[in-house]
């Protein structure tokens, strides 16, 4: 049985989404996280690569240890370079895409947050403007000269898009780190489901960092978790007109349920008869090799850990304007609860 | 009360305000809000959505001098609702898709959504190097389908950017729409501060899909003189240099000799240069033959109209994310002012 949760899920989302926390800055979002997590961990650490590890209950050396994985960071830039104008140029965090870069406003985050302009070349100076600007020909205007820039701001600050999350129609958001802060989101979600229950199980969280330039986190702080079992929540890519079914899921169709050669195939089929089971909409999610998350590096950790993938349709991913359905969040913590609650 | 502030919260109202042409109702309502309150304002709303009127003053004028200032900005108009609810568009006015790429946008009704476009994680290499068309993208305001996105959209309606004003740096505001709401702030100011002078003014319609609303309002008025309050593109911008700049932020109101569509009165733009030199208003001109704004309806209007343009030097022009200086509207400020003065009794 699941309890009744006073867990409000969007208004979650909304608050850990914005928060700063970009791969190598996580400590920044920790705070908004730790709110809820304290009311359902028995004990929180914060490790040496800033991942943010919850002992759910007592640990026991005499039975299993599941571990639910979700990523923290998101992706972001670094400053690399100050020109003689007061521009900035930048260095990638992450996978970005700089055909939507022109004329977005930022945040930097240096002593203090200051706000820029991505600038960009106007037609008449770009001699082939049908071609994707590179990185190399993008800077940050910040309206300041380079010597007072230089009083507020150092090389490695962090830079991020503005976007601030806003609901559209049918429960439907976008907004900018939804990947992966809607995963947190819904595994906040089934500890507030599974809360004041005794399991016969370790259960630790780990809310990882630097998922995003390359599954760095994970590698550490599973090491120390060492666990049986992994349940690794993501996001994923979710259907619009140009993409085709085979390789993506609808909005709102549910939890995705990951096959895939590096996962354990006993957890991919338990966790599609556990939703069949329990009428909790999903999809499943075919990968060949490499799952491309944090189950990757999870599933050779150590002597090896049986992982899955459960992860939530996502459209325009990594870009300032994600999109998800909370029903899907809401339906991927709820069957994370349903199978950490057979252990009740 | 504090005047330099005034001008800035007039100029944030005007640019959350979404107006593109043909949908200009919400601004021109708001500027009827404000010319109501100026004494000795009579005006008119003409056909189109033009603003046409004149502020009465004590001395018989010597020539009849028009302001003007567009009220409409770029923005995108529904022309398709796909069956899985996605709404196809098409820019009005002239938009970079790189604009437009990836940008929050919100419909005159408040139906929040956004420009998506394929995860770059899926992108083919040949996707990532080119950019694609306004046929290629579509907007998603999280409908089911489309009979679901058609209870909040139908075609033809008008959606906008979803902009925040801040202001940043040294003095720079950004905004989105500051072409050319930065003018009515302009010209709304000098309504409300001149107390002598008889001023006709137009808050023209459509200036973006052609100086459509100019010509009509031209014609009505029939001025001796006309002075367009506008914005124009700077390319002040790292990786930009010599003549390909244009005109610089915080080198003054640009005084134009000659754009795409109008070659300016030599003798106009001799004197509104040395007007800004004898009062140490900072001044400037285009280093490229560029751009184009309602002086081309307005010196074609009738017999001719001897037409000025004073414009705020704006980087990202077209774009969420239009930047001005507050030096450079203060300059043109003071040079619009003095110029009009000097053209009614010239």
């Amino acid at each position: 049985m699941i309890n009744k949760s006073s867990f409000d899920i969007k208004q979650a989302l909304m608050s850990i989404s914005s928060a700063f926390g970009v791969s190598g800055y996580e400590n920044s979002v920790h705070e908004r996280v730790i709110f809820h997590l304290e009311k359902y961990a028995k004990e929180i650490k914060i490790d040496k690569t800033q991942n943010l590890i919850a002992y759910v209950n007592e640990q026991k050396a005499d039975r299993k240890t599941i571990l639910i994985d979700a990523h923290l960071d998101q992706i972001g830039f670094v400053i690399t370079y100050i020109d003689d104008n007061g521009f900035i140029k930048l260095g990638e965090l992450g996978r970005s895409d700089t055909r939507l870069f022109s004329a977005q406003s930022v945040t930097i985050y240096g002593k203090e947050q200051l706000k820029g302009v991505i600038a960009s070349l106007p037609p008449h100076v770009k001699n082939d403007s049908k071609k994707t600007p590179k990185l190399d020909e993008i800077y940050i205007d910040t309206g300041l000269s380079k010597s007072e820039l230089e009083k507020k701001v150092k090389l490695g600050d962090a830079v991020l898009i503005d976007s601030t999350p806003v609901e559209m129609l049918n429960d439907r958001f976008y907004g900018r780190a939804f990947d992966n802060r809607c995963g947190v989101v819904s595994v906040l979600y089934a500890l507030s489901l599974l809360c004041k229950k005794q399991l016969n199980c370790n259960l630790v969280v780990q809310f990882s960092s630097q998922e995003e330039v390359g599954t760095r986190g994970a590698m550490t702080g599973t090491f120390k978790i060492n666990p049986d079992e992994a349940i690794v929540v993501d996001v994923s890519f979710g259907k619009t007109p140009e993409l085709s079914l085979e390789h993506t899921a609808e909005l709102g169709s549910g939890v995705m349920i990951g096959f895939s050669s590096v996962l354990s195939k006993r957890l991919s089929k338990d966790f599609v008869k556990l939703a069949a089971d329990e009428n909790i909409p999903y999809t499943i999610e075919v990968m060949a090799s490499s799952t491309g998350t944090n189950a990757d590096p999870i599933s050779q950790t150590n002597a090896g850990v049986e992982a899955v993938t459960l992860s939530i349709p996502l459209r325009y991913m990594h870009t300032p304007v994600e999109v998800i359905d909370i029903s899907d969040v809401k339906n991927t913590g709820e069957l994370i609860a349903k199978y950490i609650g057979r252990y009740a | 009360m504090n005047d330099k502030a005034n001008i800035i919260d007039e100029i944030k109202t005007l640019s959350l305000i979404n107006g593109t042409s043909g949908d200009e109702k919400e601004v021109i309502s708001y500027i009827c809000s404000q010319l109501d309150n100026i004494d000795s304002v009579n005006y008119s709303v003409d056909k189109l959505g033009n603003i046409i009127g004149f502020k009465k003053g004590n001395k018989k004028p010597k020539n009849k001098v028009m302001l003007a200032a567009h009220m409409d900005e770029v923005g995108f108009i529904t022309t398709f609702i796909t069956d899985d609810g996605f709404i196809k568009f098409a820019p009005v006015g002239g938009i970079d898709v790189k604009a437009a790429i990836g940008k929050p946008v919100v419909f005159q009704n408040g139906t929040n959504g956004v420009i998506g476009l394929k995860a770059i994680h899926l992108q083919k290499q040949e996707e990532r190097d080119n950019l694609p068309k306004f046929e290629d993208l579509y907007v998603d305001i999280g409908a089911r389908d489309k009979s679901d996105a058609q209870n909040f959209i139908s075609l033809g309606d008008n959606f906008y950017f979803k902009s925040e004003f801040f202001e940043y740096g040294d003095d720079f505001i950004k905004g989105k729409a500051l072409d050319d709401r930065v003018g009515c702030a302009i010209l709304l100011k000098i309504l409300r501060e001149e107390a002598e002078n008889e001023l006709h003014f137009a808050f023209t319609v459509q200036e973006e899909v052609g100086l459509r609303g100019a010509k009509t309002a031209a014609f009505q008025i029939k001025p001796d003189f006309a002075i367009v309050l506008e914005t124009t593109t700077a390319c002040d911008i790292s990786g930009v240099s010599g003549e390909k700049q244009v005109c610089k932020l915080k080198n003054g109101v640009v005084i134009s000799h000659m754009d795409m569509r109008t070659i300016y009165d030599k003798e106009l733009y001799v004197l509104a240069n040395n007007t800004a030199k004898s009062l140490d208003i900072k001044a400037q001109t285009k280093t490229m033959v560029a751009g184009g704004n309602d002086s081309g309806a307005i010196h074609l209007s009738g017999e001719g109209v001897r037409t000025l343009a004073l414009s705020l030097p704006t980087r990202y022009l077209h774009s969420p994310a239009c930047v001005i200086n507050k030096s450079d509207l203060f300059d043109t400020i003071a040079l619009a002012k003095e110029m009009s003065k000097i053209l009614i009794n010239y």
